[in-house]
């Protein structure tokens, strides 16, 4: 019995509000329930007749006094399925007496008229109980309680008015001339003929309501143990304290297995699977179908929507005139799908035709654009103010740099190298700067894009060149001359040879 | 899962969940109903009756207003009748809101086919079919009826020193500690601490000791520390 | 955010609102709103819905949050709630929706008619030829009844010999109740697949027509036509009328068309129910002129005259009520 998988949603609930999930669980697994109960009553009904065959009167209120014997094994089924444990009809067949004997004697017999018996026979039949326990177990349970007898009471009538309605349908379904039978006969003065006919609705009203009554009885009974001894927390106490164990234990599978496998080449679990039993197909459906109703899973959710019905297929009897128009028709329609194929490939030869000329016209544009011009394009003519090409330097920048240093004119000789490392950063790099970018910018994204030396060697100078350029403190001329040493060292000396 | 409970998305974004009223809760109240306007015959043709065949016209009149308008009157006055109202229901359209005129006529002159041909016979095995308990005038009127909810006193967490639970409790778990302690002082303190016992694994604590500890978990989710 | 804070914080907003409903579930005298604190009620209750969304994905105790259901649903119900029925409703459908509809759905009428008026018209004829035939139809009982209640010598035209001293007020009830109840049931009937419907609407033709035959054949024809032919017209009409809303329902569940069953029903239902409204009224009408009008010992040519009049009036109702001067109405 896994808790998990418990099928019917339990919660505090008014008595009539039990009585309706019980309804509701009746209609859920109606066809089982209705066998089992057709399964020993029908036996049961057969052989009484074969005993009085001339009492139909005793028959059927011999097969109503039984109803105790047939009710236990719903009961039984319903607890196994409360928790998604469907058992085989047979298999409950073959428990059979050992679900209904205990008590038998006393249910048909004084505790026939107990209007409370669906609701008490869960605690005989689930919990077992007998005798005194059980009565105080009644008690306590039953305390206030009246949801039962009342299902009782009108459960009889609901059997009554379909029991009815069957005669009153036989009679109403056999044409008037007949004669055979009318509705006073049936109800007032029933010969053997109407008492016969008679059974077929009372087995059949018994048998629909038989399910109902007895799910609805356990629904109360649940409710109740909810109510009482909050069995809805019990559960999910039990499912947490569940979740817990599970989870340690199957830390310690884990390390189990990885040991195992270890050592035994995981060998021991391939046998395993090997061992496992092909599933068959029912199996393997029901299997699947549990995996797909987990909430886990996801939800399976209905969607109304309108879709075009499809058109029925032509009969066969149709004649050969139709066929011969059907054909001719469907000639038609295959021709015309052709004729369509054929406009849409024509369609598409001259769309590609057009592209192509369109390729060619335009190739100029296009065919030789190479990455590196891309990035020369991207590359501004200015920045800051500064003209940033090559013809604007001198090819020996630290030389001038020096020249124009013994002129005293800093500002020249720095923007020089500033200039000429940006340059040097975009040819090498090939940096990508906006021309609208600020100097921090623009080192920003020298140290993000391409660190190394230069980078470095360009962070040093830029706060050096903005403290000259914009608030014309003047470096020392020391410190100019180090940048143009470092600017040889790192582009190395042919700006000195030529010299 | 099976429950009686259905749930209906309202215009505000949220879901509602309504409680679908089943066919003895109904039958009791169309027993109350019978109940009451075989009084009402009587109350009328009593006095009627003395007055010739002019009173009786009048009852006649009454009769059939009484026969085929009693629900529809009242389930527009109240959302129920009054059998209904003594079992706790009321009838709604199917989409959450109050009953109207129309669906309300439909649904009870539609009465006489889930009459046929018995008592009712037609309109039980509907309900039995139906997952809300429809019979064939709620199909045909788009109605259900529904218990009322009503306003319960809602019983405080018991008082004491809030205590972080261990860790990784899931919501739901914590919703499972947060409904023991609402629900606990209506059980018998033997299935307290019963039920408390249960995880013992967890907190280490026996006898009532385990139950204040849940109810220190229930605090801390409910109140903070 | 924990719940007890959650709770101190809006608690007092939900009182107020509960406060509200509660003088809301009161009868309308006694309430002791005014309009501002009912105008607040959407506001309010679109806050509450939003702390119940809140306390559910919080995980809230459930206690909780079905305190709060409990109030959203009041809310719901308030907010929502339909119009009440307004006579001035009433008066604008029958003179002009109920006709206006008619004329929508008249293609049910004319198969409701068409199963009335064939077997009535086959039957009649053949108890006008045949003497016997009528005994198929009802039993020697009836017959005598029936004969006795147009015998020209009866002091008032259409009743028994028992009931020839019950005043017209009895009669209007008894006819009230008879054949609304008819009516309705013939609607109803339409929810066995049309079939309840078809069978009332055969059954009655058969009916009227046996009776209608035989007594033109015993030579009792001026009393009977002279009786049935003014409320005839509303009676007649109105049952068929009946008849061709059942055969909307039977049509909704035999053919949903692209609907699903229960949806084509409630579509056409609520339809067909306006028809039944419609045909209620009318034969209130008719059972009005059969207890007044009809029994009462007027020469039979005033009679015909009014019953002329009476059936052109019908139809002119039907036909033409509600129509707007250009257009179809």
């Amino acid at each position: 019995m896994d808790l998990d998988k418990i099928t019917v949603t339990v919660r505090p609930r008014t008595a009539w509000e039990a009585i309706d999930l019980g309804f509701t669980m009746a209609r859920a697994w109606f066809a089982p329930l209705w066998t089992l109960w057709m399964v020993v009553a029908l036996p049961v009904y057969l052989l009484v007749v074969l005993l009085l065959p001339d009492e139909p009167i005793w028959v059927i209120l011999i097969v109503w006094w039984l109803k105790p014997l047939y009710e236990p094994m719903l009961l039984f089924w319903m607890s196994r399925a409360l928790f998604d444990d469907s058992v085989s009809t047979s298999t409950v067949l073959r428990r059979g007496w050992g679900i209904v004997w205990p008590q038998l004697l006393s249910n048909i017999t004084w505790r026939r008229f107990n209007p409370n018996r669906s609701f008490t026979m869960p605690v005989s039949v689930l919990e077992g109980l007998k005798g005194k326990i059980r009565r105080k177990r009644i008690a306590v349970l039953g305390r206030g309680q009246q949801g039962g007898t009342w299902l009782t009471i009108v459960g009889i009538h609901f059997e009554v008015i379909l029991e009815v309605a069957c005669i009153v349908l036989i009679v109403m379904m056999l044409p008037e001339e007949l004669q055979w039978l009318d509705i006073d006969a049936f109800l007032f003065n029933p010969g053997n003929l109407e008492q016969w006919l008679q059974h077929i609705g009372d087995l059949l009203a018994m048998s629909v309501i038989a399910p109902f009554y007895v799910a609805a009885g356990f629904a109360l009974y649940l409710t109740r143990r909810t109510e009482l001894e909050a069995w809805d927390i019990e559960l999910n106490l039990r499912q947490l304290m569940a979740r817990r164990k599970s989870q340690q234990t199957s830390m310690a599978k884990l390390a189990m297995m990885a040991l195992c496998s270890a050592m035994l080449y995981s060998g021991l679990f391939v046998t395993a699977d090997l061992k496992a039993e092909p599933l068959t197909q029912v199996e393997a459906k029901r299997q699947v179908e549990a995996v797909l109703a987990d909430d886990l899973f996801g939800k399976t959710k209905q969607v109304t929507y309108w879709k075009a019905l499809e058109q029925g297929s032509s009969d066969s009897d149709s004649g050969w005139l139709l066929e011969w128009i059907l054909s001719v028709l469907e000639g038609f329609t295959q021709g015309f799908a052709a004729f369509g194929k054929g406009v849409l490939l024509v369609l598409a030869g001259v769309a590609l035709a057009w592209l192509i000329y369109k390729a060619v016209i335009n190739h100029k544009q296009w065919v030789p654009r190479a990455s590196n011009r891309t990035k020369q394009v991207a590359r501004p003519e200015t920045l800051f103010g500064l003209a940033l090409d090559a013809q604007a330097l001198p090819s020996d920048i630290p030389g001038e740099c020096r020249r124009s240093l013994d002129q005293g004119d800093m500002r020249t000789a720095l923007s020089l190298l500033y200039r000429g490392t940006l340059l040097a950063l975009f040819e090498q790099d090939q940096l990508e700067i906006p021309d609208s970018a600020t100097e921090l910018e623009c080192l920003d994204l020298i140290r993000a894009t391409c660190p190394g030396p230069l980078a470095d060697y360009f962070a040093g100078m830029t706060p050096v060149w903005m403290r000259l350029a914009y608030d014309h403190q003047r470096p020392t001329e020391v410190q100019i001359r180090l940048f143009c040493q470092q600017w040889e060292a790192l582009f190395g000396q042919e700006g000195g040879d030529a010299d | 899962m099976l429950d009686t409970a259905r749930r209906y998305e309202i215009p505000e974004g949220i879901e509602l969940d309504f409680r679908v009223a089943g066919p003895v809760v109904r039958a009791c109240a169309w027993a109350i109903d019978l109940l009451i306007r075989a009084g009402l015959y009587l109350v009328i043709a009593i006095p009627l009756s003395f007055m010739g065949g002019m009173g009786m016209g009048v009852t006649l009149i009454f009769f059939f207003v009484i026969e085929w308008f009693y629900p529809v009157l009242f389930e527009l006055r109240q959302g129920a009748t009054p059998g209904k109202k003594a079992m706790g229901l009321e009838v709604i359209h199917d989409d959450g809101t109050p009953i109207g005129w129309s669906a309300s006529l439909i649904r009870n002159l539609l009465r006489t086919v889930d009459f046929l041909p018995f008592l009712y016979a037609t309109g039980l095995i509907a309900i039995l079919l139906n997952q809300d308990f429809k019979r064939l005038g709620d199909l045909a009127a788009g109605s259900l009826v529904i218990y009322r909810d009503k306003a319960t006193l809602r019983p405080g967490l018991p008082d004491v020193k809030p205590l972080q639970p261990p860790a990784n409790m899931t919501s739901d778990e914590g919703r499972t500690l947060l409904a023991f302690a609402e629900r606990s002082p209506r059980l018998s303190s033997e299935r307290r601490i019963e039920l408390a016992e249960i995880l013992t694994g967890l907190t280490g604590k026996q006898g009532e000791a385990a139950v204040t500890e849940l109810h220190a978990y229930a605090n801390w989710l409910s109140q903070g520390r | 955010m924990r719940q007890q804070a959650f709770e101190q914080q809006h608690r007092e907003m939900w009182q107020q609102l509960r406060h509200l409903l509660d003088e809301l579930d009161r009868p309308k005298r006694k309430r002791q709103l005014d309009a501002s604190a009912i105008a607040s009620l959407p506001a309010l209750y679109r806050a509450l819905c939003n702390h119940y969304a809140l306390s559910r994905s919080r995980h809230y105790s459930p206690e909780l949050e079905r305190e709060l259901h409990e109030m959203i649903v009041r809310g719901h119900r308030h907010l929502y709630a339909g119009r009440s029925a307004q006579l001035w409703r009433l008066v604008i459908f029958i003179s002009r929706g109920f006709p206006q509809l008619f004329r929508k759905q008249i293609a049910y009428f004319w198969v409701a008619a068409l199963l009335f008026l064939v077997p009535g018209l086959l039957i009649g004829g053949y108890c006008y030829f045949q003497s016997e035939m009528i005994y198929s139809v009802m039993d020697d009982t009836q017959v005598a009844q029936m004969e006795s209640m147009y015998d020209p010598a009866n002091r008032k035209p259409g009743r028994s010999i028992e009931r020839s001293a019950e005043t017209d007020m009895m009669m209007f009830g008894h006819y009230i109740s008879n054949n609304i109840g008819i009516g309705f049931r013939t609607f109803a009937g339409g929810m066995l697949f049309g079939v309840g419907s078809v069978l009332l609407l055969v059954f009655n033709g058969v009916f009227i027509g046996a009776v209608a035959g035989h007594l033109t054949r015993m030579g009792y024809e001026e009393t009977f036509w002279s009786f049935v032919s003014g409320h005839g017209s509303f009676e007649l009409t109105a049952i068929v009328i009946c008849g061709a809303s059942g055969l909307m329902l039977g049509h909704a569940l035999i053919a949903p068309g692209q609907r699903t069953r229960v949806d084509a029903l409630k579509w056409r239902a609520a339809d067909a129910l306006k028809l039944v409204m419609g045909a209620a009224a009318m034969l209130l009408v008719a059972a009005f002129i059969e207890a007044f009008w009809s029994s009462s010992s007027v020469a039979t040519e005033i009679k015909y005259g009014v019953a002329a009049l009476l059936w052109l009036l019908v139809a002119l109702y039907l036909g033409m009520a509600g129509r707007r001067a250009h257009g179809s109405g």
